[in-house]
């Protein structure tokens, strides 16, 4: 679903990229597939996270995995797999835990 | 004497391992993060998630690596003391983004108007660049502060050849 959420939006940006060199302005059918592709992409990126956000304590395990803490003062995320020192990125840190 | 002997050290070592892979995996509290942090890490993994439909187009190294390049250029364009080195900057971009070139060259139309791929990577740099720009605004001299640390951090690890700015006179 990510994956078909990403093509609109790349699909999107790529008749976006046509449309100053277009010869003709987009007509009603035109403009009404582009409106359907974008609602398309909005209601699956908001089902895919609508329920994550009921509380701002909690971290969005899809999005970050379970973060977890190496050594103090540094914090790994293991979907980006990405690792921070003082919630700055760290290229050791993340050198060390994830390549 | 003997049982105990042979067991107790399997069971030391058995605790021993337990509280090292517990201290090694220490869950975070999402509360004590800085919001600069949150903001890092919300863009990174937004970006992640972005390109994780595309499996296999790009590796996690090369994310990452696009990551801290676009870090790298936010830096320059806010901070005083780190000019691009445009040299340096270009031939990093091609080390990442020169396989979906040849991806787009491999095509059989000729001329292709759109490389979905490179679009794609494009998509996910300025969305890094993005939200670095907003870290730098909310904590200026922290954010620059952060290029010190890069220069100096990745000159100590061998990594220089990832700087994409002047050297310092």
């Amino acid at each position: 679903m990510n994956r078909f959420a990403s093509l609109c939006f790349a699909a999107i940006i790529a008749l976006a990229s046509f449309a100053p060199t277009s010869a003709h302005a987009l007509d009603d059918d035109e403009r009404t597939a582009l409106a359907a592709i974008l609602a398309l992409g909005v209601a699956i990126a908001a089902a895919r996270h609508g329920g994550s956000h009921d509380s701002t304590s909690d971290w969005d395990e899809e999005r970050y995995g379970k973060p977890f803490s190496p050594s103090p003062g540094i914090v790994c995320l293991p979907r980006p797999r990405q690792c921070y020192s003082d919630g700055r990125l760290s290229h050791r840190w993340t050198r060390r835990i994830y390549q | 004497m003997t049982f105990v002997r042979t067991v107790a050290p399997a069971i030391f070592l058995a605790l021993l391992t337990t509280g090292a892979s517990a201290q090694t995996k220490a869950p975070v509290d999402r509360d004590s993060m800085s919001p600069e942090a949150r903001m890092n890490m919300a863009v990174a993994a937004h970006v992640f998630d972005y390109i994780e439909g595309y499996e296999g187009l790009f590796e996690p190294g090369d994310v990452f690596l696009l990551g801290m390049v676009a870090k790298m250029k936010a830096i320059a364009l806010t901070c005083d003391g780190f000019d691009l080195d445009t040299v340096r900057y270009n031939a990093i971009m091609a080390d990442i983004l020169g396989p979906l070139t040849e991806l787009s060259e491999n095509t059989e139309v000729e001329e292709a108007t759109i490389n979905l791929p490179f679009t794609i990577a494009m998509s996910a740099y300025t969305m890094f660049i993005g939200g670095n720009l907003a870290v730098s605004a909310y904590d200026p001299d922290g954010f620059c502060a952060v290029g010190d640390e890069l220069r100096t951090q990745l000159a100590e690890d061998d990594a220089s050849h990832l700087l994409i700015w002047k050297d310092k006179n």
